[in-house]
């Protein structure tokens, strides 16, 4: 009798061992398949992105905001200095396709504030 | 009985054990036995429990190693190909996931009869009915957009096939209502699409992809080898209906990107000179156009542009077979194509004859008032015939006789020696495939014809980038010249300012003399509808007789036009040529009438993109009263 309860202690012990190992490693598949759900989603966000980016850039192209500005009047050449000394063009020079933010200060009134370096950037 | 007599066993009831008492022990070794078979049969159990799975872990039956294997799927990871962006990182060429629709007509055929045969169990007349290929047709047909018959005649006509593809790309909508209608036997098959936000601007400089996400032309087969990725794979468990149950780990290899790459070239530049380059090509019903804007600090190609037109009844000089099959796949002429620079080229020889004292800016040239006759008896014509003329004029005016004379007064080395400084006749290594090296007249064959030749532009043929390459010495207060940058290094900002040139072409005193003589080709000379009211600028004109395709000599009736130009004046920030392919003679052809303008417009609107401020005042009304009238 007591070999018997032994042996049902044995066998409740290994099938308790074994359901916790099965509950492991069922756990172990969700988060597997849960991983793999996400990295799907990722995918499909990554392609959503770069669909969108395309989107993004067609809608930017110069000559549809071009096009844009001139449908509603909009005159967008930039906005000039009042100093037109050749000189003053001398160490304005930006990057290569980069509009450059003008280093020539405006007429500066009387008490007026000083203007900002970067007043044109903020326009 | 004393204590000392043995003991006799008992007879006694008491002391036998009694018949039934076997009874207990039996059962103790009977329940031990059943203990024990149970523990052997448990044993036995679990050991061919373990082997079973043991054996399907490691061989499984061929039967079962096929139904379970259709539960694993290795997909290719798509990865995607590089971007090719412009100066400023917005997209010229980048990749998308497009999707394939496709169907598999032998399922549809069967699942159609099966349903038929279903719905005949209730009207008998169903199957004799039954249309397997109808209510697929007529779904696809709302989602495709095509007439149902289409569908149908093509389904039927392949029944018997697994794989029919039906569109190679859909858009959004025809997706989501694929989708939505989970149509048995129709399928998704994702792929790798090329797409180019910016249309056709820069086609032939961008290129094209070909059916293999492969580089075919331009800068996507330039740089190819950068572009292409490496795909991932992913071997996924899926359950009965195709979900994704799991990945393992090591089941996965993610795809490797191509890498970007980022061109000099500003979108926005590039509109602007695509822009004014097609109106004049247009207008003057020319067989083509080429355009290049550099910077003449970095050398970058802020804009590159070629048109070319087929017009009906001319015999075009110029032709582009890949062109017709798709515009991206045509050749950059702008690299590919040398060309005859006629008196564009004026400048860089009066620049040398000048440093190397041969004339000076104000010494008269004595030029007769008719076509001037060199010592060796070659009669040089010219458009008009002023007579003596200062040497700047010479330029201004761009007058042959006087190159000419000039020309003379050199060594041939020494206007071969220019010719080799200035980069003509050597690659520019811009980087785009079939660059052209130019053609420049070898010592052996270097003649006095050639000498008054070259001088005038003639006898030689320059790529338009070697054009502006060697005209941003002029363009330099170092008097070096730039190296043309199409592609920007990787992992620099690409906010260069300046980068240094080659050796010293032009020492100052000279470089501001051409300059000055420059200026007066704009102001007063052949360029003055090329004179903008915002900025000065300076350059040389050209007009140079075509050559005749396959023959010898040119012909007197087609032209190529050009301006070549740099601005503002001060501190020039850009270089830009514009060439006029065989313009219609009627409508005019002379470089500074037809390629000039376009250069005005290019350098007015670019320098203003760029914020460079004006240098020229508005030309203000001597009354107003009058100008508000």
């Amino acid at each position: 009798m007591r070999l018997f309860a032994k042996l049902l202690v044995v066998v409740v012990a290994l099938g308790a061992m074994g359901l916790a190992l099965l509950a492991l490693r069922q756990q172990r598949y969700e988060v597997s398949n849960e991983i793999s759900r996400t990295h799907n989603r990722i995918v499909e966000q990554e392609r959503a992105r770069w669909r969108l980016r395309a989107e993004v850039a067609r809608l930017s192209d110069p000559a549809d905001i071009r096009a844009a500005a001139e449908r509603r009047g909009i005159d967008l050449a930039p906005i000039q200095q009042a100093s037109t000394e050749p000189e003053a063009a001398v160490g304005s020079k930006s990057p290569a396709g980069k509009p450059a933010a003008t280093k020539i200060p405006a007429p500066a009134k009387p008490n007026a504030p000083k203007p900002k370096a970067d007043s044109r950037d903020r326009r | 009985m004393t204590d000392g007599d043995p003991v006799q066993p008992s007879c006694s009831p008491a002391a036998v054990p009694a018949a039934d008492g076997i009874a207990p022990l039996r059962q103790a070794e009977l329940t031990r036995r059943w203990t024990r078979g149970i523990v052997a049969c448990l044993a036995v159990g679990l050991s061919l429990t373990v082997l079973r799975v043991a054996q399907l872990k490691v061989a499984p039956p061929a039967q079962l190693d096929a139904a379970a294997g259709w539960r694993t799927s290795l997909r290719k990871e798509v990865a995607r190909r590089g971007e090719v962006l412009d100066a400023r990182g917005r997209p010229l060429a980048m990749s998308l996931v497009g999707y394939r629709l496709f169907c598999d007509p032998a399922f549809i055929y069967e699942r159609g009869w099966d349903l038929a045969k279903d719905a005949a169990k209730k009207d008998p007349t169903a199957v004799a009915e039954c249309d397997p290929f109808r209510d697929a047709a007529i779904e696809l047909s709302k989602v495709l957009r095509q007439p149902p018959q289409a569908i149908h005649e093509l389904l039927k006509a392949n029944a018997e096939r697994r794989y029919v593809v039906l569109s190679q790309e859909i858009d959004e909508q025809q997706l989501d209502a694929i989708r939505t209608l989970d149509l048995d036997g129709v399928g998704l098959e994702s792929r790798l699409v090329r797409d180019y936000p910016a249309g056709g601007l820069a086609g032939q400089l961008i290129g094209k992809v070909g059916f293999e996400h492969a580089g075919q032309a331009g800068v996507e087969f330039a740089f190819d080898k950068e572009l292409r990725p490496v795909d991932g794979r992913v071997k996924a468990l899926r359950d009965a209906f195709g979900r994704t149950l799991w990945i393992n780990r090591d089941d996965y290899v993610p795809g490797d990107p191509g890498q970007d790459v980022r061109l000099s070239l500003d979108l926005a530049v590039q509109e602007i000179a695509e822009r004014h380059l097609g109106h004049m090509v247009e207008e003057v019903n020319a067989g083509g156009g080429r355009l290049i804007v550099m910077d003449t600090g970095t050398g970058d190609i802020l804009a590159m542009a070629d048109f070319l037109q087929e017009r009906p009844g001319w015999k075009e000089a110029t032709r582009d077979p890949a062109r017709k099959i798709h515009p991206s796949l045509g050749r950059n002429r702008n690299v590919t194509d040398p060309y005859e620079p006629g008196s564009t080229f004026k400048s860089f020889v009066w620049a040398r004859a000048t440093q190397l004292g041969a004339a000076k800016p104000s010494e008269i040239i004595p030029l007769p008032n008719g076509p001037f006759v060199t010592g060796f008896g070659r009669t040089i014509h010219d458009v008009k015939y002023p007579g003596p003329v200062s040497w700047k004029t010479v330029l201004v005016k761009s007058l042959n006789g006087g190159m000419a004379c000039v020309a003379m007064r050199l060594k041939h080395q020494d206007l071969r020696q220019m010719v080799s400084d200035f980069g003509f006749g050597q690659k520019v290594g811009i980087g785009i495939s079939g660059e052209s090296s130019g053609i420049v007249t070898r010592p052996a064959k270097w003649s006095n014809y050639t000498q008054t030749s070259v001088a005038m532009g003639h006898e030689i043929a320059v790529t338009p980038v070697q054009m502006v390459r060697a005209f941003s010495a002029f363009a330099r207060k170092d008097g070096t010249m730039v190296q043309p940058r199409l592609v920007l290094p990787r992992g620099t900002s690409g906010s260069d300012d300046w980068l240094p040139g080659s050796k010293q072409l032009i020492t100052p005193d000279v470089l501001a003399e051409a300059k000055d003589a420059m200026t007066g080709v704009v102001e007063e000379g052949t360029a003055r509808k090329a004179k903008s009211e915002h900025y000065q600028m300076y350059g040389k004109t050209g007009t140079a007789e075509l050559a005749v395709p396959g023959q010898r000599g040119y012909d007197r009736d087609r032209y190529i036009a050009s301006f070549l130009a740099a601005a503002p004046l001060e501190n020039p920030r850009i270089v830009v040529l514009c060439i006029i392919d065989d313009p219609d003679k009627r409508k005019g052809h002379f470089g500074g009438s037809i390629a000039g303008p376009v250069v005005r417009d290019v350098v007015d609107e670019t320098l203003q993109y760029l914020g460079v401020p004006y240098d020229r005042r508005p030309a203000k009304p001597k009354d107003p009263k009058v100008a508000s009238r």
